[in-house]
């Protein structure tokens, strides 16, 4: 049963929605502030660029974000106000690193009708109060005392209904807000009003504009000595101050974000719907206004929101590409642009669709989104893990690898170890002796031969030292000098060793004062002395299974002692350099097989390469230690390798065969980008062609007619290179709706099928759809068979050999008939009316679950006797679905267009029809997130016994580009993880005092109930952030040891 | 700021002296390859402090007396502040009496998410 699920980010949000400047970590330090949808990011500008500080999630969606500073004080602090009418004021303590929250609260209404072009949270600039708009006819007025303390907030009728944007107008002795609204006539106009906070009421403002640009949609209000505000319109600009009124004609573009540069308002940069960058100037004499003038700067991602920053470099912040840092010139490139691109932030939003495969055919799943819109489409490969990128192979004759001989070398024995040492050495330790040769010349130095009848079994070095253990447990510790080897110490342990390090991970990168020492027998770890070998700690693993490899190293500074067993477990301890102590002992599980460790350096970093049959990659991030698998299937060895030709790289051992490949950027998360320059709406992959097929919209400008244009294409993609290899125009008006690959009852050939849409433009539901039916033929598309619908195909699912589509409010199922000339056609079979639109179908057997537009989930049946199509049961909840998914035969999951998640139980057994006919709601959770496609799979390695690999997953994708994973947990697991969850709740507090309960709670227009059955995996996940006090804490509370609560929510981070 | 006093045309002009807060900013920034986008990750905030909960008297509320009501009572109000001069005590008392009945009122309708306007108005 898939009641129980676990719900947890992959890729956070990155939809830049809100962004603003300020003196907010000290009152010498310039921050950029940044809003993505449910995080607020803090960045230090820096010489160097952005210097990334924080990253606070908010127990809420971000409505408004501003900085202010309050009366007398040295430093900004951080309005926020969410969607779900919440808000706070916070501060930073710069000396205990903390967010304080100053003020907070709820501004709900209990009576008002939401606004429909979003909420408005604004500061009066000289700080006597923050004003909201949030309901129709309401503007709330939270006033601000001389000390910066809030007071209660009272709302003012405001007579405006549909209000475009408000701000506050500078330098009024009065707080003033002028008001952009549209009347019932649909003209737009200007109102000012003066805010009275004693008699809590709208006062006369000091001027007025009426019959403004028909699609003017932003005031700037502009700072002294001018004051007055601009009138951002699709085709004109105006500058008005209630005396001086001058207006510029501009192309026609809608204006979606300004950002002030100049502190006297003097210039603005301005951001249109394609991503045109302009610059509006006022030219003025420091009193009055002389004139407008725009010019264009150059182009950049469609901007959501414009900070300037400093020295001419600006943040773009974006929902539809990736956001950018750029510089802005005094002087054009060759292209004419004098905007200079200095970075580039990745965006996966808004994620359309996706599809999970699996490209590299290694059970491991890739996330390929349709990301972006308009012009910044793209698609983005969403990769788990760290890849190496294949430079040269040993099997192949190659030119740049050939086999070298070093005659120093024993080159009949098995080596144990062979490593650089100091003065230019090679040492080789062999079964029998070490042998230290000199690099340049390959000549024997020197030798120490172990004792008559003694082998070497487990050897380690580093530049100057040996250790190296023969049988009955003798260790001897060796010192490398100038062609000299020099036994400095011997002694007897009681069992045997199975593995040695000597890594340095002190001051002298040379020479280590500690060794690890692995034993048989009684399973422990020791450290050990250096040059006496005299024992410091032993720690015992517990099991039966022999640790194979031992290593210290250093990350971020930390030094970390790392053991791995034989069975693919690895144990990780902190370890204190000066006395060699041991602590904060953890265990993961990796793989199967033995693990050999071995560290690698890569941009600066060090990093440890687990070689197993899953091999892995240990890094740290934050002081957290992360483990990402690699892309490769079984590697027995690794080590650096680094030479001309293959600078920075990797050898890699696997059976019978030596890699060398190079190493991609160290993270958790790969993303590659397929910049389309147009907007894939729907994707969908074909095994057995190797492409992808997507539904893209191209728009462009047509410069003759002046108007913007949209063609609707089918692409085919090559799934390994990624290009463009076929594609097929849809009519004028013709949109791809839905796009699958199937097969058909007696046919052998697997087809994409594409659902489409007349959307014409008197129309206001499309009267007519296609269903076109293409083989891949030679890597193209080739149109085989075209149905004529009454309808938008707003989905297709492959169903028993046959073809099941969701025309409108219809349910259609059709058969693949062979006619006469031996071409096929789409024949309709049966149907299903009774959905206002059937917008999203999942099918399993001869189930289908349909999403409605606004009538949740209903449960019909296919009869295949009878030819029919019947309901089953439906949920009667009034949800507005964005997407459904088929957990299992009896759980449906269901994502609604209040950013909620909710799952419905087919009751079978119930008592009576009524029951049977009625999905009981059984899971509800506040995502805040807008769900446009749930698909089964996973990101990450499965591996047949592993615990993780038994939990299923699904995938969603977001318009805030996040992708996420909800598992379904065993019951026992879930009450586990849920215990733990109440407990973190008291531990981890909500940023700005907005509570757990109240974000995660199901909440729609109509109703509001606490989460059930559904846990939120980023708080579960955010334990392992914690120090380890308040691990210890909640463990005693859980009544389990860390060590053990650890594992299990380490456990569950494997899962993404 | 006097430099931009001259009335600018030409181009160059328009773009330059960017206003600059601190020179350093950016002067060592190298550009990135801007076709490979940089995932930041910032590390992410764990509040485990008590100071996420602001001090008692800044947890703001909206004022529960509608508005329609707050305008009798200001103008109940108005009109008393003219009369205060004669006679004092009845009439005022009259109002402040009114005034906690039709706050009770307000608060019933408050907690009664159907209590409208309509008869908030008639009493």
């Amino acid at each position: 049963m898939s009641i129980w699920n676990y719900v947890v980010t992959a890729h956070k949000p990155t939809n830049v929605t809100h962004s603003c400047v300020g003196n907010f970590t000290s009152p010498h330090e310039l921050n950029l502030i940044i809003a993505k949808c449910t995080r607020v990011e803090i960045h230090l500008l820096t010489a160097q660029g952005l210097q990334p500080l924080l990253d606070v999630p908010i127990y809420g969606r971000i409505a408004t974000l501003e900085l202010f500073r309050p009366p007398g004080e040295s430093q900004d602090v951080l309005f926020i106000s969410t969607e779900r009418y919440k808000f706070c004021v916070l501060q930073w303590d710069a000396e205990a690193t903390e967010l304080v929250t100053r003020a907070m609260g709820d501004v709900s209404d209990r009576i008002g009708r939401p606004t429909d072009n979003g909420q408005i949270g604004i500061v009066d600039p000289d700080c006597r109060l923050i004003g909201l708009h949030l309901y129709d006819g309401l503007f709330k007025v939270i006033p601000i005392d001389g000390k910066g303390q809030l007071k209660e907030a009272f709302n003012i009728r405001l007579e405006e209904l549909q209000v475009l944007d408000i701000k506050f107008l500078y330098g009024c002795s009065k707080p003033t807000i002028a008001v952009l609204y549209q009347d019932n006539k649909d003209a737009r106009h200007v109102k000012t009003y003066e805010v009275q906070l004693k008699e809590k009421d709208f006062g006369e403002g000091p001027w007025l504009q009426n019959n403004l640009d028909n699609g003017a949609g932003l005031l700037i209000p502009v700072p002294l000595p001018l004051g007055g505000a601009i009138i951002i319109g699709e085709q004109t600009i105006v500058y008005y101050n209630g005396s001086a009124f001058k207006a510029i004609p501009i192309r026609p573009s809608i204006t979606k974000a300004y950002g002030k540069v100049d502190a006297d308002g003097s210039r603005y940069l301005l951001s249109d719907h394609s991503g045109m960058l302009h610059l509006l100037v006022i030219t003025h004499d420091k009193e009055r206004v002389l004139g407008l003038k725009v010019e264009p700067l150059g182009e950049t991602s469609a901007a959501s929101t414009l900070s300037y920053l400093d020295n001419g470099v600006v943040y773009v912040g974006s929902s539809y590409g990736d956001s950018q840092l750029i510089k802005l010139n005094s002087q054009p490139d060759p292209k004419g642009s004098y905007v200079e691109v200095l970075e580039s932030f990745v965006n996966l939003g808004p994620i359309v669709d996706l599809c999970v495969v699996d490209l590299e055919r290694q059970g491991q799943g890739q996330v390929v989104t349709c990301s972006g819109a308009f012009k910044d489409g793209s698609l983005r490969i969403v990769r788990n893990g760290i890849g190496i990128n294949e430079q040269a192979s040993a099997e192949l004759q190659d030119d740049e690898l050939e086999e070298t001989e070093i005659a120093g070398f024993d080159s009949d024995a098995q080596t144990l170890f062979c490593h650089n040492a100091v003065h230019d050495q090679l040492v080789q330790i062999t079964a029998s002796a070490l042998k230290l040769v000199d690099a340049s010349s390959r000549r024997l130095l020197n030798e120490w031969r172990a004792p008559q009848g003694v082998s070497i079994n487990v050897a380690t070095a580093n530049a100057s030292q040996v250790l190296l253990a023969t049988g009955g447990g003798n260790l001897v510790y060796i010192e490398i000098g100038r062609e000299s080897l020099k036994e400095l110490k011997h002694i007897q342990l009681e069992y045997e060793i199975s593995c040695l390090d000597i890594n340095p991970v002190g001051d002298d990168p040379a020479h280590s004062h500690l060794a690890a020492v692995g034993m048989w027998t009684d399973i422990s770890v020791r450290i050990f002395s250096l040059p006496n070998l005299e024992m410091i700690t032993k720690e015992h693993l517990g099991g039966e299974i022999i640790p194979r490899s031992v290593l210290f190293c250093a990350f971020e500074g930390v030094p970390y002692l790392l053991c791995a067993l034989g069975d693919g477990h690895l144990f990780n301890f902190i370890v204190d350099i000066s006395s060699g102590q041991l602590s904060d002992r953890k265990k993961i599980s990796l793989g199967t097989q033995p693990i050999t460790l071995r560290t690698f350096r890569s941009k600066n970093a060090t990093h440890v390469f687990a070689a197993s049959d899953r091999p892995t990659v240990i890094y740290s991030s934050n002081r957290k230690l992360l483990y990402s698998n690699v892309n490769l299937k079984e590697v027995n060895h690794m080590c650096p390798f680094n030479s001309a030709s293959f600078p920075d790289s990797l050898a890699i051992g696997k059976e019978g065969q030596l890699t060398i490949g190079t190493i991609d950027d160290i993270q958790k998360l790969h993303i590659r980008t397929v910049p389309l320059g147009e907007h894939p709406r729907r994707i969908c992959h074909q095994e057995i062609s190797r492409t992808f097929a997507i539904c893209s919209a191209k728009y462009s400008y047509n410069l003759t007619s002046g108007e913007d244009t949209e063609t609707h294409f089918v692409r085919l993609i090559d799934d390994q290179t990624f290009e463009i290899v076929g594609s097929h125009q849809l009519d004028t008006y013709e949109n791809g709706c839905s796009i699958i690959t199937c097969s058909f009852t007696d046919d052998s050939n697997i087809y994409y099928c594409v659902g489409t849409a007349y959307a014409l433009p008197e129309e206001n539901e499309p009267s007519k759809g296609r269903i076109l039916v293409f083989a891949v033929e030679d890597g193209k598309l080739q149109l085989v068979a075209e149905k004529e619908t009454k309808g938008a195909v707003y989905n297709l699912n492959s169903f028993n050999g046959k073809l099941l589509a969701g025309i409108n409010q219809k349910i259609q199922l059709y058969k693949w008939t062979l006619r006469d000339d031996g071409t096929r056609e789409l024949q309709s079979e049966c149907g299903h009316h009774g959905h206002i639109l059937a917008l999203y179908v999942q099918s399993r057997g001869d189930f289908i679950v349909v999403g409605d537009l606004m009538k949740s989930i209903s449960l019909l049946i296919y009869k295949p006797e009878e030819g029919a199509i019947e309901e089953r049961a439906r949920d009667y909840n009034a949800n507005w679905m964005t997407a459904v998914e088929i957990l299992d035969d009896d759980i449906y999951l269901g994502a609604e267009n209040s950013f909620n998640l909710f799952t419905v139980r087919k009751n079978s057994d119930a008592a009576t029809d009524e029951e049977r006919g009625r999905l009981e709601v059984v899971g509800e959770y506040h995502l805040g997130e807008f769900v446009n496609r749930f698909r089964h799979g996973s990101l990450v390695m499965c591996l047949p016994d592993s615990e993780a690999s038994q939990i299923p997953t699904v995938i969603f994708g977001t318009v805030n580009g996040v992708i996420g994973v909800i598992a379904s947990l065993p019951h026992e697991q879930f009450v586990f993880l849920q215990k733990l969850q109440h407990n973190l709740v008291k531990v981890i507090k909500g940023v700005g005092g907005l509570s757990h309960e109240q974000w995660r709670s199901f909440s729609n227009e109509r109703k509001t109930v606490d989460a059930k059955n559904f846990l939120d995996g980023d708080l579960i996940e955010s334990f392992l952030d914690l120090n380890r006090n308040r691990m210890e804490e909640i463990a005693s509370s859980m009544e389990v040891s860390v060590e053990e609560l650890c594992k299990r929510v380490e456990e569950m981070t494997r899962l993404h | 700021m006097i430099k931009r006093g001259k009335v600018v045309t030409a181009m160059g002009s328009l773009l330059g002296d960017w206003p600059s807060y601190n020179p350093q900013n950016f002067s060592q920034l190298r550009p990135s390859d801007p076709s490979h986008p940089l995932q930041l990750s910032p590390v992410t905030y764990c509040a485990t402090h008590n100071r996420t909960i602001p001090p008692p008297d800044q947890v703001i509320s909206t004022e529960v007396t509608n508005i329609l009501l707050r305008q009798f009572y200001r103008r109940g109000e108005a009109k008393a502040s003219t009369k205060r001069s004669a006679v004092d005590s009845p009439s005022s008392e009259h109002i402040n009496k009114q005034r906690r009945g039709a706050c009770d009122h307000a608060n019933m309708c408050a907690t009664d998410s159907g209590g409208n306007l309509a008869s908030g108005s008639l009493n």
